[in-house]
């Protein structure tokens, strides 16, 4: 498991943090919130990369209205504040997605929730940004497997209320086990976006929230939702 | 691993030999190596994607001449998609030999 102030990785068993010294107890909250929650990595993950893709256009084609509109924004605000907004509008879709898996009606404010986590998911997608953009330098594909080793960060920041490391770590935990499937589960997806901006650029209003949707659902499948986010979502 | 999941991944690993026996990729026009059009170096990888092509052909010189890893590089390619303890060492090994091999390309001009 993983510390909640720190990141670093400590053993179950232990009661404080060998780097940090914070408690690791589960102590009980005093004001009925927020202590950010300890989180143990599944073991023998495997992905599943194309029943995921699938759940995740039956998703959206659910309600591909508001996706469309959802996206719309989505690129809208990411080319007026381009790298700032990114991580926080990421958030959001993924707290809608949640919400639709969770059976919870779903508004366009929900897309803007994402921004209450604004401090950890900037730092998270300004760091992923800059790792991908190192393994890419060598030879693309390192770059590709950067990506899929933080592809859940944001979900662990928005569901387990971790910060950004801890978040990064907790994703990385869960793709080890599994780096090739992980890795080509992030090319279907590049694949399905490549596909829909062939579709004159439009089909990219499907196409990015099906991944988007995909990834969620697979938080789902390995991690499960905190049971705290189903209360506060 | 289930026998339906042993033989998917066979049929893909047959598959994907069958495609670096069958095709030979082209000169790249455009070198998609940050790291080479950074340090005039070539980074780790380098050469794998002719190398594998050149492997599965039996060309083993040519393959070592383009990428002196790239036999290592190709038993941890069809080593990836089996979930099992003999994978996770020989991607780690393999990674660390890729390291040390980066070090002495940029280091030693020769190789």
């Amino acid at each position: 498991m993983f510390c909640h102030k720190c990141g670093t990785q400590v053993s179950p068993d232990v009661q404080f943090c060998s780097n940090c010294g914070e408690s690791l107890a589960a102590a009980p909250s005093v004001s009925g919130g927020a202590a950010p929650p300890v989180w143990t990595p599944p073991a023998g993950v495997q992905a599943h990369a194309g029943h995921w893709v699938d759940e995740g256009w039956q998703m959206v084609k659910a309600d591909i209205g508001t996706f469309i509109l959802l996206t719309l924004v989505f690129a809208v605000l990411n080319s007026m504040v381009p790298m700032i907004l990114q991580g926080p509008l990421f958030a959001g879709f993924h707290i809608l997605c949640m919400k639709k898996l969770l059976h919870r009606p779903t508004d366009f404010a929900d897309f803007f929730k994402g921004f209450n986590f604004f401090v950890p998911t900037l730092v998270a997608s300004l760091i992923i940004g800059l790792f991908v953009f190192c393994g890419t330098l060598f030879c693309i594909i390192p770059g590709l497997v950067v990506a899929a080793m933080f592809e859940f960060t944001y979900l662990f920041i928005v569901d387990k209320r971790m910060d950004f490391w801890p978040a990064m770590q907790a994703s990385h935990a869960v793709v080890k086990s599994d780096y090739f499937g992980f890795t080509m589960f992030l090319l279907l997806m590049v694949l399905v976006d490549i596909l829909g901006a062939l579709c004159c650029i439009v089909g990219l209003l499907v196409a990015l929230p099906v991944t988007v949707a995909a990834v969620t659902v697979a938080y789902k499948e390995i991690v499960g939702f905190d049971p705290r986010t189903a209360e506060t979502l | 691993m289930t026998q339906r999941g042993i033989l998917i991944r066979a049929a893909g690993a047959a598959l994907l030999l069958a495609a670096l026996w069958y095709f030979t990729p082209p000169d790249p026009g455009l070198r998609l190596c940050g790291f080479r059009w950074l340090t005039g170096r070539p980074c780790p990888f380098c050469g794998l994607t002719h190398a594998l092509f050149a492997l599965a052909k039996g060309h083993w010189r040519e393959a070592i001449r383009f990428n002196t890893l790239s036999p290592l590089a190709f038993a941890m390619l069809f080593a990836a998609p089996w979930n099992c303890r003999v994978r996770g060492r020989l991607w780690t090994a393999g990674l660390a030999a890729f390291a040390v091999y980066g070090v002495c390309r940029v280091v030693i001009p020769a190789i």
